[in-house]
């Protein structure tokens, strides 16, 4: 460690899958990690995660089956704004898997509302990138707008602040030769720096994590999980997301109320997830299939993230309890569930027991509120003016009037 | 949310190639995993997940085998604790890295590394059956142990009170010794068992269960050890092929304790007593053996308890009297007995009954003999909690009632009669 690290976070994997992730704080500046104690956290936090991987190794082998796999045509889309230096970053890592990925995968790159030119300079010189812009302002305009001009018969969706793993595309392969009935696939999200308190806070308390296990996520109901599939937020995260085309066509699309920058800043990923195992396709999260994001460097960036989550959460909560007739029973106790939750790490936050300064927390609980209270409706409105005579009704209606 | 009404029951080993496309049919099924005849783990698998390709059945074999291969195979880290709040601190230190990155073949190290009794240590063991008027079953049972290997030393069948001669016939068809008890009851019928047993170790199943063949092979090991005095075994279901077995194997746990195995010492009796031991979860009847030495000592079966009695209970009663004499009891799930619930859920339900309400009942019994106040605090306070949490979780999140909760809240009541058994003195019956 050099004099201004206080600690580190290790991914451990067993030939290229992610095994377990540890971070382990509070360390002396300019201390030394052995490699014993390094072996230590290892086995302590992935001892049976490696003996699962070791064993499906031997399975896999004994009946001769292949770890990886062929995978169908795919379109890798990464929307982007005014983001011209995280994108060459971006771009750097995925063409990198791209150009190692025998057959290749088109990639191509959606400017929304784009203010100036600097994106489309720094693309013109990269081979086989297709570049498009969507006039109107919003993610999810961007993502739909992907969704028609993409060629694959997958599409993926990743953030312009990620780097993309080398392991990234044989993660998504495997997961869809083991799940080939799977309409969308998640993978893992980890830091790509943890340079200040503010990313290191958010890192510690979970960040985009969902575990180094692959889960796969099908059917009207989950053991164990009564909030399924209302909970949304187990099925991973939007900065890093994969879905067949054909099925997001059938389903409409992202929604274009939510995620629209400030009025209503999240929830698409979350209400897409939603629609797709509502609609009976299974759902996989695969770890292998690893990007790394940069968290906001400064507390109140993080506060407006937390801040967002509330309000996307509740706003998707909302619309879905307006479209989903059959499940509102279920999304009402995941408010009452959400709402105690994050009331008692307030509580637990004011008096210093919880690793959240009780700001943050607080601007969890203050975005659902707003969220609860009509955002969707507000958002919807808006978004109908900006596209001006679009459908306005919103995407996953239709499917709920019919099977209610 | 409707609960299932059939589950399909499949065994995959995997020391064979894994079969591609298992379960193509719609009910939900559960898959268990052998290496060879050591069961390692078993997995649900659900309408929306079949049919299972031979790729994801080996990344669902590998998760659900993984904890007890592992268990196996290292000396430490992987345990399972004895259930009491806050083990998990308790839990051991995992094995070092190069052990667990150096050990290949790990499933079959782990099939090896389970114990297995020799031809001689076998010839300890009686095995003692007791039976009521279920001819049909207990020729399947016998069936089975005739298949045993190695062999135990003798097969007592304790007929209990039958009404005609078929049972008799069945036993000496099946060249088993015939031992007649006519006082009716399921602890006096074990008793006998036991009196005219010659081997110093008694193994118990009943007329309903099937033995794996290498049932003995793996229960007699584990009494390697001299503070060992009674082992249980893992009883899976035969077939889930109706209401009253799902709702037996689901809805009231069944029997499965799970894969690894569990200690239970006096240090973690000593810790659980307070809030009442669940010796219960030591294991079954059904899969239980005991040395005659400990029998002597604590004396047998309590015949105010137990089928025919007041219920159920009569095995754990059994294990708390050990524990309490500062004996170990061990769970050894490679020790296989296959158990052929009720079909009707008729019968399952007065099951239910019966089990709650002689649960109670040891529950005073136990009082009487150690005078540990938890066992009445388990009656008082944490069984009506269960109760009530159950019925509020299963009305919050709409699963619809579970079919044997109001049978065992009679039950319950009924069990509450038995209060003056809490007042009897602490000598054996």
């Amino acid at each position: 460690l050099t004099d201004e690290e206080g600690g580190v976070a290790a991914l451990f994997r067993w030939r290229h899958r992610p095994v377990a992730f540890v971070m382990i704080a509070d360390l002396a500046p300019g201390a030394t990690v052995s490699p014993e104690a390094l072996a230590d956290v290892a086995v302590t936090h992935g001892a049976i995660g490696l003996v699962e991987t070791r064993i499906a190794d031997e399975l896999r082998a004994a009946s001769g089956i292949e770890a990886d796999a062929p995978l169908p045509s795919l379109t890798v889309a990464v929307c982007t704004r005014d983001r011209a230096d995280d994108l060459a970053e971006c771009l750097r890592s995925l063409l990198a898997v791209r150009d190692a990925t025998p057959g290749g995968f088109e990639v191509l790159v959606v400017e929304n509302a784009p203010s100036n030119d600097a994106t489309a300079r720094l693309l013109e010189p990269l081979p086989g990138v297709r570049r498009c812009v969507e006039p109107r302002p919003g993610l999810d305009f961007a993502r739909n707008r992907a969704v028609a001009e993409a060629t694959g018969d997958f599409v993926a969706f990743i953030d312009d602040d990620v780097r993309v793993d080398p392991g990234w595309y044989r993660g998504l392969a495997a997961a869809l030769a083991d799940n080939p009935d799977a309409g969308c696939v998640t993978g893992l999200v980890l830091a790509a720096e943890l340079e200040t308190d503010a990313q290191v806070l958010f890192e510690r308390r979970g960040g985009f994590r969902r575990g180094c296990r692959r889960q796969r996520f099908a059917g009207p109901i989950q053991p164990g999980n009564p909030l399924y599939p209302a909970g949304a937020g187990i099925f991973g995260a939007g900065c890093n997301m994969v879905f067949r085309r054909d099925l997001l066509v059938e389903l409409g699309g992202f929604d274009e109320a939510l995620d629209t920058g400030p009025p209503l800043p999240g929830g698409g990923d979350l209400d897409a997830f939603y629609r797709v195992v509502r609609h009976g396709a299974p759902l996989v999260y695969e770890p292998a299939m690893l990007v790394f994001h940069r968290h906001r460097r400064d507390l109140d960036g993080l506060a407006r993230q937390y801040w967002s989550w509330g309000e996307g959460m509740m706003a998707f909560v909302a619309k879905s309890w307006s479209v989903d007739v059959e499940q509102r029973w279920k999304l009402t106790r995941l408010v009452l569930w959400w709402s105690r939750a994050t009331m008692r790490e307030l509580a637990r936050a004011r008096r210093g027991r919880s690793e959240l300064p009780a700001s943050l927390v607080a601007a969890e609980l203050r975005g659902g509120v707003v969220g609860l209270m009509g955002s969707y409706g507000r958002s919807r409105r808006r978004s109908a003016r900006i596209t001006r005579g679009r459908a306005a009704a919103p995407p996953g209606a239709v499917r709920a009037r019919t099977t209610s | 949310v409707k609960r299932a009404e059939r589950i399909d029951l499949l065994h995959v080993d995997l020391a064979a190639p894994l079969p591609d496309g298992v379960a193509a049919a719609h009910d939900p099924c559960e898959i268990v995993f052998w290496w060879c005849d050591v069961p390692f783990g078993s997995v649900e698998v659900r309408p929306a997940d079949r049919p299972v390709t031979a790729r994801r059945l080996a990344d669902l074999a590998a998760r659900a085998v993984a904890p007890a291969v592992a268990d196996r195979v290292f000396t430490s880290g992987f345990e399972q604790l004895p259930p009491e709040r806050g083990a998990a601190a308790r839990a051991s230190a995992p094995p070092p890295l190069a052990a667990l990155l150096e050990t290949n073949e790990l499933l079959a190290a782990a099939a090896a590394a389970v114990p297995r009794a020799t031809p001689s240590d076998a010839a300890r063991v009686s095995i003692v059956v007791c039976t009521r008027d279920r001819p049909d079953a207990l020729q399947r049972c016998l069936d089975a142990l005739r298949r045993l290997d190695p062999p135990a030393r003798e097969i007592v069948v304790v007929d209990n009170a039958s009404r005609g001669d078929a049972t008799r016939c069945v036993v000496r068809a099946a060249g088993a010794r015939y031992v007649h008890e006519a006082r009716p009851g399921l602890s006096i019928a074990r008793n006998t068992g036991i009196a005219h047993a010659r081997g110093e170790i008694i193994a118990f199943t009943d007329d309903d269960a099937t033995p794996h063949p290498a049932w003995l092979a793996r229960l007699v090991p584990a009494f390697a050890d001299p503070a060992v005095e009674s082992v249980t075994g893992l009883v899976l279901a035969a077939a889930l092929d109706s209401a009253g077995q799902v709702a037996f194997e689901r809805g009231m746990g069944g029997f499965n304790r799970g894969f690894r195995r569990i200690r239970y010492d006096p240090e973690w009796f000593a810790r659980t007593v307070p809030s009442g031991a669940p010796v219960w979860k030591i294991g079954a009847g059904a899969n239980m053996a005991i040395r005659r030495g400990a029998v002597d000592h604590v004396g047998g079966y309590d015949e105010r308890l137990g089928a025919g009695a007041a219920g159920c209970s009569e095995d754990s009663e059994l294990w708390y009297r050990l524990l309490t004499a500062g004996a170990t009891c061990v769970y050894e799930p490679a020790a296989v007995v296959f158990h052929h619930h009720r079909e009707d859920l008729a019968d399952v339900r007065s099951l239910a009954r019966s089990y709650s309400r002689g649960h109670v009942a040891a529950l005073f019994v136990q009082y009487a003999r150690s005078r540990h106040t938890g066992n009445l605090a388990r009656v008082a306070v944490a069984i009506p909690r269960h109760y009530v949490r159950r019925f509020a979780s299963d009305v919050y999140w709409r699963r619809g009632m579970s079919p044997t909760l109001t049978s065992e809240m009679r039950g319950y009541v009924e069990g509450l009669r038995f209060a003056p058994l809490a007042r009897s003195g602490r000598t054996s019956p």
